[in-house]
């Protein structure tokens, strides 16, 4: 399987705080990789480098066999790596059509018909077709994530960084949405998910990385690496019985 | 007073308020999309009005050709200033992009001093005082031009902000620059862009009113300034369709204000509006942000 994203060794600081202390992934083609790890462990902080709104102090982040360090959002999204936000921000006063046209435009190289053409399909497949016409500040929570993949996939990436799609959404939500993760990675599309939500993850990820306090403590098999010491440790605290860090 | 005192006062607010409205669009449009407050705005129309004075006496060239040029080379410098002031400032406190655009704006008004110096001007076209009568109505066609290009320019400009790929880039920048940054869309240049169609539709109103006012280097400042802020908030800041609507509202304030309480006191009723919305609706009439 060919490698599609890599880290080697990335850091990122902010003052005196390491963020991302020396990480290295990589993803290939067609996978779905998970990214599992507690609050403020940098999960948020990788995709923001990832994809060019945070600037690493050091190491490299390859996409597609080439550098993307230093490059602005917009042309790491044209070389074909989208990107959710955990915090929905959709163009709200515009209409959930037009919100995923404009990805569809990916930045004016598509034309408004064939742009109209791709938002059309992609709300019909995450199901917002119905919804079309409104203004994307009236969708509930469950959709709006929704939005944010249609946005996403609507720029037709080869790659997608999906943060926390899943929180805040139920149960029966939170099935919905795994299907169409894998509807999404039977179109070739490979995603790299972010997620609180553990279930979801194995569900879903043939490979998972566990970062904490910046640093990979554990990568491999979902179901391996979920019973690993220091995954356990990460989570629940010491495991030799001593009280759990909240 | 009579009813034709009346209509009178109507027409010539709404004529007034067509060339407002264009004025606060860019104005609007500038704020929506850069969180920019452009206090030199007004200081584009006086020098679209200098442009359109300049080419008509020196080489004859009619003030509504010049405007198409003024158009065009305001955007130039209106980009250029973008680049060079407001780039630089975005990612500091609003205070710093108030005073650079206080700071410009003088600098403006003293270069429009030493060009043309500081006497009024006029635009003399032959026909520039010809009335079209309706019964006991008059008003010169210089104003209705202006009223109508300006209208027209406007309404096309709002297409343009619906319709086009360009638009939609617009208004999805001024939504949310992050998440127009995911879609490939590229904030920075849609900035200088955006600042240099707001101050050129500013110089292309004024190029439209060269031949109805005097020309002076604060007419801007002194006459466009505060309507303008008056409208764009009332149309809510950054609603480019509350702008035009605003613009019209504020002509016909202003004009029957005029009427009531004199020439010297027309601005007086526009001001009353605008603390009136400060106090009962401080984000504008039209609520949400450009639509």
């Amino acid at each position: 399987m060919s490698t599609l994203l890599e880290l080697e060794r990335v850091t990122k600081r902010f003052g005196g705080l390491t963020a991302l202390d020396g990480v290295s992934l990589r993803v290939g083609a067609g996978e779905i990789v998970g990214i599992i790890g507690p609050n403020g462990s940098g999960k948020t902080t990788l995709f923001a480098t990832a994809s060019g709104f945070l600037r690493p102090e050091d190491g490299d982040i390859r996409f597609d066999g080439r550098s993307i360090v230093g490059l602005r959002p917009s042309r790491i999204n044209a070389l074909g790596l989208a990107r959710t936000f955990q915090i929905v921000q959709p163009f709200a006063g515009l209409s959930v059509r037009e919100n995923v046209v404009i990805g569809a435009l990916r930045g004016g190289r598509e034309t408004l018909a064939t742009a109209r053409r791709i938002a059309a399909e992609v709300l019909d497949l995450v199901g917002l077709s119905p919804r079309a016409g409104q203004p994307a500040g009236n969708l509930t929570l469950p959709e709006q994530k929704r939005l944010e993949m249609a946005r996403a996939l609507a720029t037709q990436p080869k790659l997608v960084l999906l943060d926390e799609i899943m929180a805040g959404l139920r149960p029966a939500e939170v099935d919905q949405a795994i299907g169409l993760l894998r509807q999404i990675r039977g179109r070739g599309v490979t995603l790299v998910i972010v997620e609180h939500l553990v279930r979801a993850v194995l569900a879903l990820a043939e490979r998972m990385y566990v970062l904490h306090h910046g640093s990979l403590i554990a990568e491999g098999r979902p179901d391996e690496v979920i019973h690993q010491p220091a995954v356990v440790e990460a989570y629940f605290g010491t495991t030799d019985g001593s009280p759990a860090r909240a | 007073m009579t009813a034709e005192i009346l209509v009178q006062a109507m027409v010539l607010g709404l004529l007034q308020g067509g060339i407002y409205a264009l004025v606060a669009a860019g104005l609007t449009l500038i704020y929506g999309v850069m969180k920019v407050v452009n206090f030199a705005h007004a200081e584009f129309l006086t020098l679209g009005m200098y442009l359109a004075f300049s080419a008509y006496t020196l080489l004859g060239v009619s003030p509504y050709l010049a405007a198409v040029f003024a158009l065009g080379l305001v955007f130039v410098l209106g980009a250029a200033v973008q680049r060079t002031l407001i780039r630089p400032a975005l990612r500091h406190p609003q205070i710093n992009q108030l005073l650079i655009t206080i700071g410009l704006s003088t600098m403006l008004i003293g270069a429009m001093q030493i060009i043309w110096g500081p006497r009024n001007y006029v635009v003399p076209l032959p026909w520039g005082r010809a009335t079209l009568g309706l019964g006991d109505l008059r008003v010169t066609y210089t104003r209705l031009i202006a009223f109508g290009v300006a209208v027209a320019i406007a309404a096309g400009f709002w297409v343009f902000l619906k319709r086009a790929r360009g638009g939609l880039a617009i208004r999805a920048a001024a939504q949310s620059p992050d998440a127009a940054r995911l879609m490939g869309i590229n904030v920075e240049r849609v900035n200088l862009v955006t600042f240099g169609l707001g101050t050129g539709l500013a110089a292309l109103a004024g190029a439209l009113i060269a031949p109805v006012f005097f020309i002076n280097p604060t007419f801007g400042i002194d006459y466009f300034l505060l309507p303008a802020f008056v409208i764009v908030v009332l149309g809510t800041m950054g609603n480019f369709v509350g702008a035009m609507v605003g613009g019209l509202v504020i002509g016909l304030a202003e004009s029957f204000g005029g009427l009531l309480l004199g020439a010297a006191l027309r601005q007086f009723a526009s001001l009353a509006v605008f603390v009136l919305i400060l106090l009962w609706l401080p984000r504008g009439v039209f609520g949400g942000r450009m639509t």
